[in-house]
């Protein structure tokens, strides 16, 4: 049977990883730690993020959760899944999203074992105009950086991952992503999903898109293509 | 200038960037003032709506790049600071896993002057260990039953289980290795109001207290130039409650700075140390 290996991050004496079906190196904690931290405003948001780690050679797909029950303020939860190229290249992504899950407790059993690969895929759909303007992110000639803005993110998350599905195999590892209520202007990410947009003052916002505002298409975000 | 904030994870270097926000736009240190921001303050904003409220501010989060970049008029000088706010947990992972993060490699080999923030009230903590558990032979039952019991094992030896003097130590070590230049440094005690009232100065309880550290200190001084200061950000702890007149106090009115030698200074001293110290 084919399994995932999982992580779970939280908070205890500094954000670190918690449990997991496998061992970090170091560098690959060092590496896996950006993607799985945030900064909530709201106690009941979440977050999904989907990106490549080289050095751990496998595709991270996790879910930040607020974690106001813990002592210091800001802390949070993340449970993020691993996936190898073959896996990245086989499964139907769409029916991980289920798998995501935060922790009620602190028994952290289910975070320590990999993972049986569901069987069922099913996912929601973004509301049309969203999902219009991430295929249209997504499909750049460019290649570079865009924040989609919405004022609900998570309703981006199964269009999301239903794109890294629809995507050919080779260019899946490329494409990140990363839902938020904040967007930044310099990020890693191929695309971000969020409400707003933060940086300094300034700085060149021809890579965020409306979807309420179409046409996108006209945007000089595509002189590069 | 560009300085820096060295210290682990919830040592007090948002807690000061906004108290210093504070106190400058609110016009409570004489020799600095505010000529413009440049980057984005929302963060020092929310920082001191959270203070007023009260409430501890939320960790930072390990992609943050926030920073305080705003300039500054000093007497008839301009000055721009610049100083990011990254992560304690950055170079926690780093004293940790023995390897520098790229970006904090980057920022001491620009940086020219740093603050090394300590938490007064965890070292206090470190220091008074909780007593042992009564052996067997000191048990008031002499002939009961004797049960063997098995201590759990030890967890293997790693940089996470050295105390924070050690660890500030050989973060200090680190940080020579990369630099050429002598790097000048405000030791930052945070949670000040921790130690007591009156204490000892700040110089005399790192002495007393951070004995490795100060040690280092004094027989690298050429390389690392440094002074003390005490600095209680929230002007108490939010947790038990703070004093009467406290309360009503604006949070840039609440948070106070001791320095070195144990008098009230305002909360730019260490900012103005560090650029004459450079200069």
């Amino acid at each position: 049977m084919d399994t995932l290996d999982q992580l779970l991050f939280g908070y205890r004496d500094g954000h670190q990883l918690i449990a997991g079906s496998r061992s970090l190196s170091p560098r690959q904690q060092r590496d896996v730690l950006p993607h799985l931290d945030a900064n909530f405003d709201h106690a009941d948001a979440q977050q999904l993020v989907g990106i490549g780690i080289p050095s751990l050679h496998a595709y991270l797909l996790g879910r930040i959760w607020p974690a106001p029950e813990l002592p210091r303020p800001g802390a949070v939860w993340a449970h993020a899944l691993l996936l190898s190229a073959h896996q990245l290249a086989h499964i139907r992504l769409a029916g991980l999203l289920a798998l995501l899950r935060r922790p009620l407790d602190d028994r952290f059993d289910y975070y320590s074992r990999a993972l049986p690969v569901p069987q069922g895929f099913e996912y929601a759909p973004a509301p049309p105009p969203l999902a219009r303007a991430l295929a249209w992110a997504v499909g750049t000639a460019d290649g570079s950086p865009r924040i989609v803005l919405w004022d609900n993110p998570d309703e981006a998350e199964g269009t999301l991952v239903g794109l890294l599905d629809a995507s050919r195999d080779t260019d899946r590892f490329a494409l990140s992503f990363r839902t938020r209520e904040r967007a930044r202007l310099r990020s890693p990410y191929r695309i971000q999903v969020a409400t707003a947009v933060v940086g300094p003052p300034g700085e060149r916002r021809d890579a965020v898109i409306d979807p309420r505002d179409p046409p996108y298409e006209s945007r000089p975000q595509t002189s590069a293509a | 200038m560009r300085f820096m904030l060295l210290g682990e994870q919830a040592t007090g270097k948002s807690s000061l960037l906004v108290a210093l926000y504070g106190a400058l736009v609110n016009r409570r240190v004489e020799d600095l003032r505010i000529v413009r921001t440049i980057d984005d303050v929302e963060f020092l904003s929310r920082g001191l709506l959270a203070f007023g409220r009260q409430e501890s501010l939320r960790r930072t989060e390990i992609d943050s790049d926030a920073r305080l970049l705003v300039e500054l008029a000093r007497a008839d000088q301009l000055v721009t600071l610049d100083i990011p706010d990254r992560s304690g947990e950055l170079l926690k992972h780093m004293l940790d896993a023995r390897v520098w993060d790229s970006g904090l490699l980057a920022q001491i080999r620009l940086a020219e002057g740093a603050m090394l923030f300590l938490r007064a009230d965890q070292l206090i903590a470190e220091a008074s260990p909780p007593p042992l558990p009564a052996s067997a032979d000191e048990s008031s039952e002499p002939f009961a039953e004797t049960v063997a019991v098995q201590a759990p094992p030890a967890p293997p030896w790693s940089p996470a289980l050295m105390p924070a003097d050690a660890r500030a130590v050989d973060l200090l070590q680190s940080l020579l290795d990369q630099r050429s230049e002598p790097l000048p440094l405000a030791i930052i005690i945070s949670a000040w109001d921790s130690v007591g009232d009156p204490g000892p100065s700040p110089r005399d309880w790192l002495a007393e207290s951070v004995r490795l550290l100060d040690q280092y200190l004094e027989s690298n001084a050429e390389r690392l130039p440094h002074a003390v200061f005490g600095v209680s950000a929230q002007g108490g702890d939010f947790s038990s409650g703070l004093a009467g007149e406290l309360i009503r106090a604006d949070p840039w009115d609440r948070a106070y700075l001791v320095g070195p030698d144990g008098l009230r200074e305002t909360l730019a001293s260490p900012i103005l140390w560090l650029l004459d110290a450079k200069t």
